[in-house]
């Protein structure tokens, strides 16, 4: 029920990110004549991104729909977000690391030390790096506080048990609530957000080690770098926000009402689960806007003469 | 903030590690490059040179042993606390006249059309 009354809000969250960020896409415009083999990479490694986006939105929506029809319980269902993440990390890599400048006789390189962080921008780490952990930290509480189901299947549900005294006499209460994010869906998941990590490592490093198309386009290659950067956090981001968001309402769902009194940290866990769910959809809704809208810096040719100088904030088109 | 560039010329006849390892040595020589600035990974100069590793590795051994830097592993390739010093201007003008000398002779131009070319861009 809180799922279906916040949904609507989750679609226009993502509606409004992908206007939003299609409006404030940021287009550097360069004489193509001054800038030829930077135009070339940024065209080979944005088709390659926009590509892996596709097949994994493809992926995605076969492990959603086919998932279910394999395993009812929903344990293939959950990787969808890691899914589409993976599809957009894997452009980002296979166009990262084909995207190579034409070589002429005479070739000239700055002598520089490029590094990961050197590229990262702040705000997209922080918030791959915070969804990412609080991802891992609810997987794990999750298989800490998971028990068999009825069937036997081990971390499937939440179990309490209690004494209560009824009439004078002192009764064994227990009940059992689930689909609970234990070990059942928690190891896959966690397994997911491994590989996941790892591709987003090998991608970042693919972004770096790209060679400099010319030394006269400096900046603006340092440019999409960071935008490629950027779109490697967003793709991390959405896909573990998208994962957190159903892990946190199955555990909200699953300490409330238990028929026992819950202990103080299993209430705070609770109350902040039902606060991470409806805002992890809403920042997985944002994410996939953006990806979906594009980097956030585009370069174009401009047949026109211009200055021939790149720099962040140039003319949006 | 201005970064140095190196630069291999295929149609120069001596070999891309001599180019850069010259270059390099002059940009250390001279100072533009301090004491502990880290050079590039081998791997990624090589690349945007368009260039074998192995080439960037074998330059990068040269200027070792003739104190230029000094190499760690997992540290990288730093320039030396006290390298040596540059060549005199004189010195360094002999070089390159001699490399673009040889350049002209690659070229088939013979020796006193290249200097007539260097005189005409010198008057301007």
């Amino acid at each position: 029920m809180v799922a279906l009354r916040v949904l609507p809000v989750v679609v226009l969250v993502g509606v409004a990110t992908f206007v939003l960020a299609l409006v404030r896409r940021r287009t550097v415009a360069v004489p193509a004549a001054d800038h030829a083999e930077v135009v070339r990479v940024a065209r080979r490694t944005r088709t390659l991104r926009a590509l892996g986006l596709a097949v994994g939105a493809a992926l995605a929506l076969l492990v959603l729909v086919g998932g279910q029809a394999l395993d009812a319980l929903g344990r293939i269902t959950s990787l969808a977000p890691a899914v589409l993440g993976a599809g957009v990390l894997l452009g980002t890599v296979v166009g990262e690391l084909t995207a190579r400048p034409r070589v002429g006789a005479r070739r000239s390189a700055a002598v520089e030390t490029r590094t990961v962080r050197g590229v990262l921008p702040r705000t997209w780490t922080a918030l791959a790096t915070g969804s990412a952990t609080v991802l891992g930290a609810a997987l794990l509480l999750g298989i800490a506080w998971g028990s068999a189901d009825d069937l036997g299947r081990a971390g499937r549900s939440f179990a309490v048990t209690c004494t209560q005294v009824i009439d004078g006499t002192a009764v064994q209460i227990g009940s059992s609530r689930g689909p609970w994010p234990g070990s059942y869906y928690a190891v896959p998941l966690l397994g997911a957000l491994l590989v996941l990590g790892l591709l987003a490592a090998l991608a970042l490093v693919a972004v770096v080690r790209r060679p400099r198309p010319s030394v006269d386009s400096l900046d603006l290659d340092t440019l999409l770098r960071r935008g490629a950067a950027a779109n490697v956090l967003t793709a991390t981001t959405f896909s573990a926000l998208a994962t957190l968001a159903p892990v946190a309402l199955f555990i909200a769902s699953g300490l409330a009402d238990s028929g026992c009194a819950s202990t103080p940290l299993q209430s705070a866990v609770g109350w902040a689960a039902w606060v991470v769910a409806p805002l992890a959809l809403a920042g997985a809704a944002a994410a996939l806007g953006m990806l979906l809208a594009g980097p956030v810096i585009r370069v174009a040719d401009q047949q026109a003469a211009g200055s021939g100088v790149a720099a962040e904030g140039t003319p949006v088109r | 903030m201005t970064l140095s560039t190196v630069t291999v010329d295929d149609l120069d006849p001596t070999p891309p590690f001599e180019q850069l390892r010259r270059q390099l040595a002059d940009l250390i020589g001279n100072g533009v490059l301090a004491p502990g600035d880290r050079l590039p990974p081998v791997r990624q100069l090589a690349a945007d040179l368009g260039l074998a590793a192995g080439t960037v590795a074998r330059t990068y051994r040269e200027l070792e042993h003739a104190g230029y830097v000094r190499s760690r592993r997992g540290g990288g390739t730093r320039v030396a606390a006290a390298p040596p010093e540059a060549a005199t201007p004189e010195a360094a003008l002999d070089d390159a006249a001699r490399a673009y000398l040889a350049r002209a002779r690659v070229l088939g131009v013979a020796p006193d059309v290249a200097a007539r070319v260097v005189d005409r861009l010198a008057r301007g």
